[in-house]
């Protein structure tokens, strides 16, 4: 959304109109004005997305009863499940089957795996009592706030009550302008060379690394996914810096999203750094659930990745991605703890602790095999690329 | 003054660090206005 001009100027408008209304009517304002930016572009699946927001919040509020309240939860989860399954899993899954129903025209709405995350999360917290009093209008804001709707992160409704400041303030808006700044530098100018830089790798357009694998040596493709994986980080890690800059200049306290996974020390840690709200979603919501009933981290780990993974597309290549990252942090659970456990003093040398961030750098770079060739070319190409790697060919 | 200020060398790294921002802020506008016609090969999934 940020490449559209009007971005920007209804953006710049809204944060002096804000400050200029009365404290009631702040948040109504906002709340409006995203929802009618965000339904400029799609009215029909937004306009869908209006009456889940809605049922959401007012069914749970009606229910003030204890088994009401439960059973409208366990409605509510379904009901924000069903919608996200029907258009992000419907027409994958219609695929396997010749004879299915067509679902090749279903549009995607935009934002929707945030959106559905943000209210299961939403849901399930105010089933517990963990939120904090808020009126409609807060609670509408927070589902549609343009900033962060198509690309996260999944902002906490706690954290987006509790982080905000009610007055002007200058250091507060030179904050926001600072990481506006630091977000556009990341994603035009800085994400633009590791692209250059990729497209070279690539023989100069998409797919040619793919048709000449066979003649690419092992080292021109490693040095291919690490740039893939400094590209990403750098356009999506810039989104989240413009997105936290634009929530501060509203006062607002948006979620970290990266904390510099580049160098991170190993993969466990990794994922305390890279998509840390999806990651803490899913720690929330997936891992801590599935423990209890599995009383294994095993269990859980791989659970909690294959749910990754499917949020992000519903394609082989995504659960291969959730997999790979799975087991990547199963084994080094295991092999941290069998190491302390027989106290091997490798895990205590200067070498292991200076090897171990750029093999957990370039492990992480490998999962861009799978993302990378998600969709046109499949599973079979992100394993030639990984195998090449390795100097094998598939 | 200031003894700082007097000093040539502290001026001189202001304005390099004027320059080195200036520059990288105005790359990443003019990528922001060509935003339209970008040529992504790579878009992160999910959104």
């Amino acid at each position: 959304m940020i490449e559209f001009w009007y971005y920007w100027v209804s953006a710049a408008v809204s944060v002096v109109i804000f400050w200029n209304l009365p404290q009631g009517l702040k948040f109504p304002f906002l709340g409006i004005v995203s929802f009618g930016f965000i339904a400029s572009f799609e009215p029909l699946t937004v306009a869908m997305m209006l009456a889940i927001a809605l049922m959401v919040y007012f069914l749970h509020n009606r229910a003030d009863q204890k088994p009401l309240f439960r059973l409208a939860t366990k409605f509510l989860i379904t009901v924000v499940a069903a919608y996200l399954f029907y258009f992000k899993y419907m027409p994958a899954l219609a695929s396997l089957f010749a004879n299915g129903y067509d679902f090749a025209n279903l549009l995607l709405p935009m934002g929707i795996s945030y959106f559905s995350f943000k209210l299961i999360h939403y849901v399930l917290e105010r089933s517990r009592g963990m939120l904090p009093q808020h009126s409609f209008w807060e609670y509408f804001a927070w589902v549609f706030f343009v900033p962060i709707f198509t690309a996260g992160p999944i902002q906490r409704f706690d954290l987006f009550m509790n982080g905000r400041s009610s007055t002007w303030d200058n250091q507060m808006a030179w904050d926001g302008l600072t990481r506006i700044a630091i977000g556009l530098i990341k994603k035009f100018v800085l994400g633009a060379i590791c692209l250059f830089v990729l497209e070279s790798l690539n023989y100069g357009s998409t797919g040619r690394l793919l048709n000449n694998l066979e003649d690419t040596s092992p080292l021109r493709v490693i040095l291919f996914l690490c740039f893939c994986y400094l590209f990403v980080y750098m356009d999506f890690s810039g989104y989240t810096d413009i997105a936290i800059g634009t929530g501060r200049l509203f006062g607002l306290r948006i979620m970290e999203n990266f904390n510099f996974p580049i160098f991170a020390p190993n993969i466990g840690n990794l994922w305390k750094r890279w998509h840390m709200s999806l990651a803490s979603w899913c720690q929330s919501y997936i891992y801590m659930p599935t423990l209890g009933v599995s009383r294994s981290p095993y269990v859980a780990v791989f659970a909690s990745f294959l749910v990754m993974g499917l949020w992000h597309a519903a394609s082989w290549n995504w659960v291969a991605w959730g997999l790979y990252n799975a087991a990547g942090v199963a084994i080094y659970q295991k092999w941290t703890m069998t190491a302390r456990k027989k106290k091997w003093r490798i895990i205590k040398t200067k070498a292991y602790s200076f090897a171990a961030y750029p093999l957990t750098f370039l492990f992480f770079a490998g999962s861009f095999a799978f993302t990378i060739t998600h969709g046109e070319h499949g599973l079979y190409a992100a394993l030639r690329i990984l195998f090449r790697c390795f100097g094998i060919d598939i | 003054m200031n003894k700082v200020t007097k000093n040539s060398s502290f001026w001189a790294g202001q304005i390099v660090q004027g320059v080195v921002i200036g520059t990288l802020l105005t790359m990443a506008v003019v990528g922001l206005i060509n935003a339209s016609s970008y040529g992504q090969i790579f878009r992160y999934q999910g959104f």
